[in-house]
């Protein structure tokens, strides 16, 4: 006898594709949509618990055209926290796939590659959590070039590619290299003591963000980036060695990263700065990577106060 | 509860727990450990003066240790009977109680726990449940933000006999709170806790909303909840009630409690459903309603008891629809949550219920039961043949029903024989026979079952209790598996004698299984380790025989587990989907010499020829009248 | 020691077999009718037919007076679960005389056609092997008579929540002594730890 699925419906369709298997058990409670902060940050229509609903009525163009289905970045909290254990992101992934299968694309504007700059290194390729850049070889000048391209239905925009770049040949809107040193440094005439660079996704809750915003601008100024895979050394080097006295980086705590796993990029650079510091003798308490849990109210608060205070102490010799 | 203390013909045995249940319907003889008080029952009037005195505190479990005890202590106040003890663990030994109690002379440091045994003509279990730990869901923050409580606590924080008298306050600041949250279905409908319904939980915290909202109209409470389920008379007239009083009502199941460490208000994020919207509302308190679980000893009462648990842990009772108060022994029933979350209307009805049921018996001067027992040809038992008695039947035994006496054959005592056939299998002279369950009797069964293409077939021996009630419930949930499989019932798997299953392999059954209940849920005690026994015998035979891994298979499966049951008998299929035609062929016939050599002396057991030749006629007769028909 | 026969006497056999439908339970995959003409070509079969609810008070009525008109001494009903409905057919056969463990039962819906929807042949061929494995036990079943066991009076009531303790006054008002064993010190369960209780809203205790 038989066992598999006959596929007669867009909803089976969906479980036929691994992960899409248990999207029948949802019951709709809404604990995906309130773990997840796309909705509350970035996209009043985006809704987990929805999508899984349209899949399972058969509204197969509505799920194709939502933004739920575009926009999760499988960082997997929903799934530890659904109460049916549906690994939801899963489900969203087999409704995108059949989504690209029918010709639809992603609204989101992927990240860039500058062809003249790109050497074909394909770090890119290595650091990417969602295997969005590619190899492939291209005719310059009767020589075979190897250059990166981007799928533009994979790139989430976490920019942990643009950060680990050594030619600087990848940018993402709003966070290229001119972007993000323009915030600071040189070209503001006085210097803040600290500065922040902050995960838009680490920070929960609105009064936390608007706390961190609160504070002067001559005492911290705050960069935001859309995770912290996004950090490059070399700004935290420029922004010391523009007379800022510290670097603040704020993040995701290890499991909990929006992009699967940019924050732990990020721990690898700032720990390795950390080593480069100390071997130069130099102060490496000035720069601190910070991991905050969704739980975790408040916190920044009280690391920014502290990191405060110890730049406000009497200042050991910066070379 | 006062009621059972005033009404003489209840016998109320505090602080005693059942140790041992041993006979059958009309005849139980139990043994009951009554815990040492150190304190004389019969001299204790109840006065607390030993409390009084006491210099020892303790958190008082009752109140959910928010409010502390002495170590000689009642529980609360109302206590029933209201006995003193002393408890040992915290006593100092400073005996400022005994000098209180004084010419009473009512505590006694050297009582011991004492064991009683009683005969009893039924029983009814009502042990009831427990409550989920929610600490172990760090969403919720329970146990780490002073403001998130349980729906317990709130019971005892809300109570006027409770340790705050009544006056709810939050255990941060003592303040009253003015904001409150509720949180249904924790642990509860979770299938990484509990994965059933609770059953009582929605209008319980309607409950406490409405009291609240009743004591202190200016409190705002907001109950987060799945779905509200009010499916009994009057329930959904009181949720209507509630809203109309201005309680809040969010449909969304909050993902995460977070706190202000500052002030210790809460705030919880959730979706809005309704609004398709997420928000994070901040409360001064969060109660969170806990889902129901079996008692923590439930596994424990289950073996002393010797019935069988649902999934989940519960009681299960003999049938879901038809004899819901009944155990699947004769003789115990159920009242009351250890069957299954219940609110107290539903218990109070159980508990009648099973006392119905019980009377029956109790008040029968004699009871009947099924003659499915044992029976012995003396004349086939080793002590009339050689002398003396082998004993296997005895040790097979679970009952001590099986005697020898002197160079006498095997005798059974009716009385105690509860039918499992684990001596029938075990006796190797074949010298007992089981009545309703005679080798005529199965050996018949199993030739109509295999005389139509038996290569095809699955032959399956099930116990009645488990594995027989996992195939019923296979159908029951219409979970499909193979027609293939041809089910034969034995009372327990002590009784699947080896015989049965070597005359299947001969007949050529493409394959056996063999199963029945898990260990601990035997209905018999220790019968399914005698059938156990056999079973793993019979697979270290069939390997040395070198036959396909798979064509025969032993498997417990309880009455809970029908999609095992069905799972099982399509993973078999699959094993002979596997094999080809031929080589399962070949397989058979090179294997049937050898059964037949293992089933020499079958044909002496009386009866057996006599079913044999009729088997042969009945076959010939199957085929004939399926080529008609 | 027990008296019963475990062999059974050479008497001629009639057996009756009923088919049932169980409404579309049963013929809503297999046609009862094809299982009867197939059982009534198997020996020592006089009388086989099928019905619509065995378990009706039509259909006990009709084994009864089959069980008389056509002198049956062996039944056969291939319906549900012994678990659903041995009682009753133990029940209907011993009204018509018949001693009840001559009756056997075949079950081809739980464990037939409920669970091979899919494949009606098969579940038809099923039911034909089920019913002719219940006919040959019948050929080897002897008269039982139950065992009558001496009842104690007495019950045990183990927990005193609010079940124990509703099932406990209801025993002791039967005229029935009733043990009410409680683990804790005191009886009364969760439900005294509760405030007021739904739907009255009064006390637990």
């Amino acid at each position: 006898m038989s066992h598999s699925i006959m596929i007669r419906t867009f909803a089976d369709e969906v479980k036929s594709i691994p992960g899409g298997e248990h999207l029948e058990l949802c019951y709709s409670c809404g604990t995906c949509v309130s773990k997840c902060m796309i909705q509350q940050k970035v996209e009043p229509d985006y809704n987990p618990r929805r999508l899984l609903r349209l899949a399972i009525m058969d509204l197969k163009d509505e799920a194709f055209k939502s933004p739920t289905t575009w926009m999760c970045s499988e960082c997997d909290l929903c799934y530890q926290a659904c109460p049916q254990e549906i690994h939801i992101s899963q489900v969203i992934a087999a409704v995108k796939k059949l989504a690209v299968e029918a010709g639809y694309t992603s609204p989101l504007t992927p990240v860039s590659v500058d062809e003249e700059l790109c050497s074909g290194c394909g770090i890119c390729v290595m650091v990417c959590p969602y295997e969005a850049p590619s190899l492939y070889e291209k005719e310059h000048n009767g020589d075979l070039d190897r250059l990166s391209e981007v799928d533009a239905n994979k790139c989430m925009r976490c920019g942990t590619c643009v950060g680990a770049c050594p030619l600087g040949a990848i940018a993402r809107e709003g966070v290229s290299n001119t972007e993000i040193t323009s915030q600071f440094g040189y070209v503001i005439p006085h210097n803040p003591l600290l500065v922040a660079f902050v995960c838009d996704w680490s920070l929960r809750e609105d009064a936390d963000v608007s706390l961190l915003e609160s504070y002067p601008e001559d005492q911290v100024k705050i960069v935001h980036i859309p995770c912290t895979g996004r950090i490059d050394p070399q700004h935290a080097l420029m922004a010391l060695d523009s007379g800022i006295n510290g670097v603040l980086v704020c993040g995701c705590k290890p499991g909990e990263c929006h992009f699967k796993r940019g924050n732990h990029v990020a721990k690898c650079k700032i720990s390795l700065l950390d080593a480069m510091l100390k071997q130069m003798q130099l102060n490496d308490k000035n720069i601190r990577l910070v991991q905050i849990g969704t739980q975790e109210r408040g916190r920044i608060k009280y690391e920014v106060d502290d990191m405060l205070s110890t730049l406000k102490a009497p200042k050991e010799a910066i070379a | 509860m006062v009621d059972a203390a005033r009404q003489p013909r209840i016998d109320v045995r505090a602080f005693t727990e059942v140790e041992k249940v041993e006979g059958f319907v009309g005849n139980f003889k139990v043994t009951l450990r009554e815990k040492a008080k150190h304190v004389l029952a019969d001299r204790c009037n109840g006065c607390g003066d030993c409390a009084k005195v006491c210099p020892i505190e303790v958190p008082n479990h009752y109140e959910l240790n928010l409010a502390p005890r002495k170590a000689a202590y009642v529980p609360m106040s109302q206590s029933v009977p209201l006995i003193y003890s002393i408890d040992l663990d915290a006593c100092i030994h400073c005996y400022k109680c005994v000098e209180a109690c004084g010419s009473l002379e009512a505590i006694d440091f050297s009582q011991e726990d004492k064991i009683v045994e009683e005969d009893i003509g039924a029983i009814v279990v009502a042990t009831g449940f427990s409550h989920f730990d929610p600490s172990v869901m760090e969403e919720y923050g329970y146990g780490r933000f002073p403001n998130v409580i349980t729906s317990m606590e709130m019971e005892r924080l809300n109570n006027s006999a409770g340790p705050t008298m009544g006056n709810l306050i939050r255990p941060s600041d003592r303040r009253n709170p003015q904001r409150i949250a509720f949180i249904n279905c924790v642990g509860s409908r979770d299938k990484r806790y509990i994965p059933s319904c609770s059953n009582f939980c929605c209008m319980y915290s309607i409950k406490n909303a409405v009291l609240l909202k009743q004591m202190n109209p200016s409190v705002d409470i907001t109950i987060y909840y799945m779905d509200i389920r009010t499916p009994s008379k009057g329930y959904e007239e009181f949720y209507d009630r509630a809203r109309e009083m201005g309680i809040h009502f969010i449909q969304g199941r909050p993902s995460l409690i977070t706190e202000d460490e500052a002030t210790h208000n809460l705030f919880v994020h959730s979706e809005d459903i309704t609004l398709g919207r997420v928000i994070e509302n901040e409360y001064d308190m969060v109660m969170l309603n806990q889902a129901a679980i079996p008692q923590p000893d439930q596994n424990h009462m289950s073996s002393v008891l010797n019935v069988a648990q649902s999934p989940g842990g519960w009681f299960m009772e003999y049938h879901p629809k038809l004899r819901p108060i009944d155990s699947p022994t004769d003789g115990i029933f159920f009242a009351g949550a250890c069957q299954g979350p219940k609110d107290i209307p539903s218990s109070v009805a159980q508990g009648s219920a099973a006392a119905s049921r019980a009377s029956r018996i109790l008040l029968s001067e004699r009871w009947e039961i099924e003659p499915i027992v044992a029976v012995v040809w003396p004349e086939r038992c080793t002590a009339t043949t050689k002398g003396r008695a082998c004993g296997l039947c005895v040790k097979a035994c679970p009952y001590g029903a099986v005697v020898i006496e002197g160079d006498k054959a095997a005798e059974i005592i009716t009385a105690k024989c509860h039918g499992c056939g684990g001596c029938v299998a075990e006796c190797p002279e074949d010298a007992i026979s089981q009545l309703h369950y005679t080798d005529a009797q199965l050996l018949s069964q199993i030739r109509a079952l295999l005389a139509d293409k038996p290569e095809e077939k699955i032959l399956a021996l099930r116990c009645h209790w488990c594995s027989y009630g996992g195939a019923d419930l296979a159908g029951t949930s219409h979970f499909e598996y193979t027609a293939n499989e041809r089910g034969i019932k034995v009372m327990c798997s002590a009784r699947m004698d080896s015989d049965f299953i070597y005359e299947a392999y001969r007949l050529g059954a493409g394959a056996v299984l063999f199963s029945g209940c898990h260990p601990q849920d035997c209905h018999y005690i220790t019968g399914q380790i005698i059938g156990a026994k056999r079973a793993v015998r019979l697979k270290k035979i069939f390997e040395r025989m070198e036959m396909t891994e798979g064509r025969f298979r032993v498997e417990w499966i309880s009455a809970a587990e029908g999609d095992k049951y069905a799972r099982v008998l399509n993973e078999m299929q699959d094993v002979l989907d596997k094999m080809s035609p031929e080589q399962l062929q070949e397989e058979i016939a090179r294997l049937k010499p050898e059964m037949e050599k293992r089933l020499k002396r079958f044909p002496g057991v009386p009866g057996v020829p006599e079913a044999m030749l009729y088997s042969d006629n009945l076959v010939d007769a199957i085929l004939k009248s399926k080529e008609i028909a | 020691m027990i008296e019963q026969s475990h062999q059974p006497e050479n008497e001629e056999l009639r057996i009756g077999v009923y088919i049932c439908h169980c409404g579309s339970n049963i013929a809503g995959v297999i046609d009862p009718k094809e299982v009867v003409a197939f059982a009534e070509g198997l020996p020592d079969v006089v009388h086989a037919t099928d019905t619509l609810y065995a378990c009706a008070d039509s259909g006990q009525r009709l084994i009864k007076e089959d069980i008389e008109k056509h002198k049956l001494n062996r039944i056969v009903v291939s319906a549900c679960s012994v678990r659903m409905h041995e009682p009753t057919f133990r029940g209907a056969v011993a009204e018509a005389g018949l001693n009840p463990f001559l009756m056997e039962m075949a079950n081809i819906r739980e464990q037939c056609t409920w669970a091979h929807g899919h494949d009606r042949e098969g579940a038809l061929q099923k039911s034909m092997d089920l019913t002719a494995a219940a006919i040959a036990k019948t050929r080897f079943m002897t008269p039982l008579d139950m065992i009558d066991v001496p009842v104690t009076h007495k019950a045990l009531v183990i927990g005193g929540g609010v079940a124990g303790i509703s099932a406990s006054l209801d025993l002791a008002e039967q005229g029935i002594e009733t043990i009410l064993v409680e683990k804790e010190p005191t009886i009364g369960g969760v439900m005294s730890q509760l405030n007021k209780t739904f739907p009255t809203m009064d006390c637990s205790i």
